[in-house]
């Protein structure tokens, strides 16, 4: 029984019962189609035509000079600065760092709100909180407590006399990162908990109780139970949190505007001071795309996980 | 019985403490606003930093969100906008849900993993050519154009957390259903739908929180002040030269607590008892 | 002797003319948000000019005026064939837009009228021989510094002829450990509080063909090096300056005696108001060395290339950059843009600290109005500033850097 949830072969719940065999009739495409329709027609449109514009000279401030066709040069452009590198390595921080602080949060906490005690609701609807308060002002609230004169951060740790005095957290180079870290893992978590608090419900009870009552302790419950039966949705968190802590842009722009010193500018900052600040939409578009596929291969290592574990339905 | 009772409270003295813990924590940004709300706006740069109001608390800032923006109308046009693209995009994708779940479509998991595709471009980019097709369409400044924007960007994740959730579901309940003579689409719903909570729930809260905070696509799509929604509106007491922080954090507030209260009615549906029960049986 | 048929259709021209005229045409306008609100004295303005021309509707859509929520839309939608028909730009937007040809070169109707306002606001406005908008409201930087702690200190107040020496003085003599003698926006390297300086040792950022950069010079080593020797001295400014970018931390620091001085414009006035300092304070117009120098900010009126009603637009600019505009800035608390403003303005006449800033716009410059000047300052200028001051790199090779960078970006 555990070997088998063990091979992590399913989705949420699923390990004994597994659905029947699937329909091989054409309802399947009317209910699919909607829904592709409607992210075609709103992402896919847009996304091509941000395709076709990475492959042409498009300076805004020069119209003058139309828009000529020049294939892959915006590609090389990007590709040849030294920003590039730099931006592709703080992604990597950003992105990894946001996915393991947040998952392994997001699972303790989880853990934690799933056991009964009295007052779980409220402590679920509180958790949520940070997710909820809308970023910009979520951001600048973060912006103002790491303040080196005002901030409540500096006047608490300064009163623990763990600093003489007060830190310009977010404008050293080598704080920068870290401070917007903490906002960014702040914000995300709730998210990563929902998902897998949702998981968690999908445990059929008798399966725990019985491994209890076998005298497993907490760790080799959740390692041989809770786990095999979470991982799927744990797959799917660590894609989705991977695709949103890359695409996010107000917490770093509104902190550091990825500054000092490019110290916190990703993908996503450098993409936007291309088109927004350089004016060139070709190199912005182009820098997009090369994200794009940066990423990608991020998911397609995720995601084969998750679609190797429902090939085999 | 009673000391049973007791018992078990005590066992459960560990995991409440430590909850509380972990909500004070990651309350503490959120408590910051609502002092900040509630200080005079000389109060509110100190140095040394005072956490409290001290001469007295300030309620005026409450009342002047009303009074200085169209904060009421804003809050109507979201509550607008985020119900009908949560529930648009909570149905297109429980029927492709379905669809994938339960039906052989060629190249499925591929056209899954497609959805998730279209959320690695940054999004920023996306804002230009998404207002030329707006244009074309002719529903720039409309909320037509916000739900469309919402719907689609939400479905991605809706329809990733409801197929795995479906898949979860024995499909032999719903043979049983349509031997009860409901046709098969009609039995999938009836059956599903009511197990799936947790799933559901969850892509509500998320559907809705995004469309609730989104700020890019409002501030471009949208420029009658009348159809503005929450965010454009507390960007509003952001100035050029200084912010109305007590306008900016009360008003943040009132934005946030619906959707909390909200979630304490919602968050039922997260809980084990209606969905394990429900299986097992 | 003109054909009969040509004088009906000459007449029916002008009939339909009548007709057009007749209709309310509609002028969409976006203003700063923080222009806004009931009774605001520029819906008040809008109202009196409805009344003069009642064939004309403006519609003001008060909009949040940081970049992203401003001119970030502004730059969409007018790309993408919509946006408003006139709007309220920063100075720093204006060759911005020009240079996308989004706004209209009103040229055409600025003829004649160009000696009408300052000509420094005005140029911010030129581009490649046009003039695309019509100056609304500019400012210029003063010093505002803590009279008592100059007084206690047994300092002489800074006064129109106070130099570079008086200055570092009384930084050094403020600056006691519990105070620190000066504050500024370090988030951005502190560029913006630099360029007077810069101008002051007689600098000049660009050669006068706006192609090559040319403030790696002797004077701009001199008043780099005077600059940033005083903002990287942690006992003269504090760490946590490092961060800060808006007004709002500057006005808190000077009004908790933070900091002694910070270089600011006419809207810190009411911040400072606001926060009710415990001590008195002034305003001087910023050291001088050898020459005077300041640094002009405000805003503008431009038109959307693509609006249908350029003449209903023009009147509107017309009348709310004409001597309407007097009033109507007093009640921003701001100065017009329009010549005559110091004399005719009440704010001006009844506070001393607004005469300071007014007599600043004399000698006030502006950033170079080439579209890709931010940039160098963001890509360039900053970076080399923060290197100094976080890393505590060499003056003349960053500056050195900070030239071949320009180059590259302006080329």
């Amino acid at each position: 029984m555990l070997k088998r949830g063990q091979e992590g072969s399913v989705a949420p719940g699923a390990t004994d019962r597994r659905p029947g065999r699937l329909h091989r009739s054409w309802p399947g495409y009317v209910l699919v189609v909607p829904a592709m329709l409607a992210l075609v027609g709103v992402i896919g449109y847009p996304l091509v035509r941000a395709f076709v514009m990475s492959l042409h000279k498009i300076i805004l401030i020069r119209p003058q000079l139309g828009q000529p066709f020049v294939g892959l040069e915006n590609y090389a452009t990007v590709l040849k600065s030294p920003y590039f590198a730099n931006a592709i390595w703080q992604t990597f921080v950003w992105t990894s760092v946001n996915l393991v602080g947040q998952l392994v949060l997001g699972l303790l906490i989880a853990l934690l709100l799933n056991s009964a005690f009295p007052g779980r609701g409220i402590a679920r609807s509180v958790m949520l909180i940070p997710w909820v308060i809308p970023s910009v002002v979520a951001v600048l609230t973060w912006k103002w407590m790491y303040d080196g004169q005002f901030g409540i951060v500096n006047s608490f740790l300064v009163r623990l006399g763990l600093i003489e005095k007060g830190v310009a957290w977010l404008g050293n180079t080598g704080t920068a990162m870290g401070a917007v870290l903490i906002e960014s893992i702040w914000k995300g978590t709730p998210f990563v908990l929902i998902m897998l608090l949702a998981g968690l419900q999908a445990i059929p009870a008798e399966l725990t109780d019985s491994a209890s009552v076998d005298g497993a302790n907490v760790w080799q419950r959740f390692r041989y139970v809770t786990f095999p039966f979470l991982k799927p949705t744990i797959v799917i968190a660590a894609t989705l949190t991977t695709i949103y802590s890359y695409n996010n842009f107000n917490a770093i722009w509104l902190m550091t505007e990825g500054g000092p010193l490019r110290a916190t500018e990703t993908l996503t900052i450098l993409t936007y001071k291309l088109a927004f600040r350089n004016f060139d939409m070709g190199s912005a578009t182009a820098a997009g795309v090369l994200t794009f596929l940066v990423l990608l291969v991020f998911v397609v290592i995720f995601g084969r996980q998750y679609v190797k574990s429902q090939m085999e339905f | 019985m009673a000391a049973v009772g007791l018992r078990r409270r005590t066992r459960q003295l560990p995991a409440m403490l430590a909850a509380f813990l972990v909500c004070f924590v990651f309350a503490i940004p959120f408590l910051w606003m609502i002092l900040t709300s509630l200080k005079l706006p000389s109060e509110l740069f100190t140095s040394p930093v005072q956490v409290f109001p001290r001469s007295g608390v300030y309620w005026e800032a409450y009342t002047r969100i009303w009074t200085a923006g169209q904060f009421g109308r804003y809050f109507w046009n979201s509550t607008l906008v985020a119900t009908v693209a949560t529930g648009a995009s909570v149905a297109l994708s429980v029927f492709a849900a379905i669809g994938f779940a339960r039906y052989k479509v060629r190249g499925g998991n591929y056209l899954l993993l497609g959805v998730l595709l279209s959320q690695l471009f940054p999004l920023v980019l996306l804002v230009p050519p998404f207002y030329a097709v707006m244009r074309e369409l002719r529903i720039l400044d409309t909320h037509l154009a916000l739900v469309i924007a919402y719907t689609s960007f939400s479905l991605p994740f809706s329809i990733w957390m409801l197929t795995g959730y479906f898949r979860s579901i024995p499909a032999e309940l719903e043979e049983s259903a349509m031997i009860d003579g409901a046709t098969r689409l009609g039995a999938q719903l009836r059956v599903i739908l009511p197990l799936a909570g947790p799933g559901i729930a969850a892509t509500v809260i998320y559907s809705f929180i995004l469309a609730w905070n989104e700020f890019l696509f409002a501030t471009t799509f949208i420029s009658s002040p009348e159809l503005r929604t929450l965010p454009i509106g507390l960007q509003s007491f952001i100035g050029q030269y200084s912010t109305d922080w007590n306008l900016l954090m009360a008003g943040a507030v009132v934005t946030t607590v619906p959707v909390i209260v909200l979630f304490v009615f919602l968050q039922r549906y997260l809980v084990a008892g209606l969905t394990a029960g429900a299986v097992k049986g | 002797m003109m054909k009969k048929p040509t004088k009906l259709l000459l007449v029916a021209a002008a009939l339909l003319t009548l007709a057009v005229a007749n209709a309310q045409t509609r002028v969409n306008v976006w203003i700063y948000e923080s222009f806004s609100g009931n009774d605001s004295p520029i819906s008040k303005a809008a109202a009196e000019f409805m009344a003069q021309n009642p064939d004309i509707e403006i519609n003001l859509i008060p909009t949040a005026s940081t970049s992203s929520a401003y001119r970030d839309p502004f730059m969409v939608a007018a790309q993408g064939g919509g946006g408003p028909d006139v709007l309220m730009a920063d100075i720093a937007w204006s060759p911005e837009f020009a240079a996308m040809g989004i706004v209209k070169d009103l040229s055409g109707h600025m003829a004649g009228k160009e000696d009408e306002f300052f000509p420094g606001p005005l140029d911010t406005l030129r581009y490649e021989g046009g003039i695309f908008g019509v100056p609304f409201y500019t400012n210029a930087l003063g010093m505002f510094y803590n009279k008592t702690a100059f007084q206690e200190a047994g300092l002489p107040l800074p006064d129109a002829d106070w130099t570079w020496d008086d200055f570092r003085t009384a930084v050094d003599t403020l600056s006691d450990g519990e105070m620190y003698g000066f504050g500024l926006e370090g988030a951005w390297g502190g560029t913006f509080e630099w360029y007077p300086w810069f101008w002051q040792a007689g600098g000049q950022l660009l050669s006068d063909d706006g192609t090559t950069p040319t403030f790696n010079s002797e004077a701009g080593l001199e008043a780099t090096r005077f600059f940033l020797d005083i903002v990287t001295n942690p006992r003269y400014v504090p760490e946590a300056a490092k961060t800060w970018k808006g007004w709002a931390e500057l006005a808190a620091a000077f009004s908790n005696k933070v900091i002694a001085m910070y270089e600011v414009g006419d809207w810190g006035i009411a911040m400072v108001d606001g926060m009710n300092p415990p001590f008195e304070w002034g305003v001087a117009p910023l050291p001088a060395n050898g020459q005077r120098a300041s640094l002009v900010g405000g805003a503008n009126w431009v038109m959307n290339a693509n609006t249908k009603v350029e003449d209903a637009a023009w009147r509107w600019l017309e009348y709310v950059t004409g001597p309407a505009v007097f009033p109507l800035m007093d009640g921003y608390n701001r100065v017009a843009a329009r010549r005559g403003a110091a004399e005719a303005q009440e704010i001006v006449k009844n506070d001393p600290r607004m005469q300071v800033l007014t007599a600043s716009l004399e000698f006030a410059k502006a950033r170079p109005t080439v579209p890709l000047w931010t940039t160098v300052d963001y890509d360039c200028l900053q970076p080399a500033f923060v290197r100094v001051i976080l890393e505590g790199a060499d003056v003349t090779s960053e500056m050195a850097n900070a030239e071949m960078c320009a180059l590259d970006v302006l080329r």
